[in-house]
């Protein structure tokens, strides 16, 4: 129930913070009443890396402690982090084709970020090709720990690169009259994301327990013959 | 002479894509959401009929 609460709560915060951010906030100097597309896209870049370190927190946690329950929320983590993934880069595109007339280019940050994005999902569906529970919350944990290098990768590809995209936001690259909707926003997911995670993770717990009930089956993971 | 026109450097109009970015992250927001209920629901009932 709890979990719900949270959810609820991030999203009448980020519903506020987006009302504020379209109706409210002052017009940017430049992109004018585009530039109000910052309230979605920016929380949802900040968002989408702070699930995936979520993700790497409970792969580390997992490989160190061996209990399921980081396991469980690790696999919740890479769900919500891919889907916040998916949606930042189609506002991206739909950011980009206003004020850069095209939808893509393979400028640094998008490149990356489809990269991140990509090597994630790739961890998922390797974990869900993998029967025996033990070897998958090993090589789930390893491949999130290994895919977050790319989430660095991302947060610096506008300083190490030549980057269309603009440099990080932060409060001294923001002007002050956007704070406070951003900030809103971004709390608002904050709270959606940390619901999410333990609303998934909890039904990958009970997942993963009912299997643990279940008797073994045979696997061909090992490469042995099946006996009938 | 005619000059070619120049514009003042600024993005004008174009809030079609404003709404298109607010509306898709919502409904995307919405529909996981929606989505994980209905399947929070489901393993529940799987696993014995515990509460999600």
């Amino acid at each position: 129930m709890k979990q719900y609460v949270v959810l609820s709560f991030g999203f009448l915060l980020l519903l506020v913070g987006h009302v504020w951010g379209l109706f409210w906030a002052p017009m940017e100097s430049y992109m004018q009443n585009v530039g109000r597309i910052f309230y979605v896209h920016v929380p949802t870049a900040w968002l989408t890396m702070v699930t995936y370190l979520f993700a790497f927190g409970f792969a580390v946690a997992s490989l160190w402690t061996g209990k399921q329950k980081w396991d469980a929320y690790l696999e919740g983590s890479i769900e919500v982090g891919i889907i916040f993934n998916i949606l930042l880069t189609l506002q991206g595109a739909i950011w980009a084709k206003p004020t850069w007339g095209v939808w893509w280019t393979w400028d640094p940050r998008l490149t990356t970020n489809v990269i991140m994005m990509v090597s994630f999902l790739g961890v998922l569906l390797f974990r869900a090709s993998l029967a025996n529970t033990e070897k998958r919350a090993v090589m789930t944990s390893i491949g999130s720990i290994v895919s977050f290098v790319n989430v660095i990768v991302v947060y610096e590809s506008v300083n190490w690169w030549k980057s269309l995209h603009q440099s990080q936001s932060t409060p001294k690259t923001v002007s002050e009259t956007m704070h406070i909707p951003l900030r809103l926003a971004a709390f608002g997911m904050l709270f959606m994301v940390i619901g999410m995670i333990m609303i998934r993770g909890k039904m990958a717990l009970q997942r993963l327990e009912e299997e643990s009930r279940a008797p073994d089956l045979p696997s061909n993971d090992d490469k042995q013959p099946l006996e009938v | 002479m005619v000059l070619a026109a120049v514009g003042d450097g600024v993005i004008q109009g174009a809030e079609g894509y404003v709404y298109a970015a607010y509306g898709l992250t919502w409904l995307i927001l919405i529909a996981y959401t929606v989505s994980l209920f209905l399947r929070a629901g489901k393993q529940a009932q799987k696993s014995g009929g515990e509460s999600r």
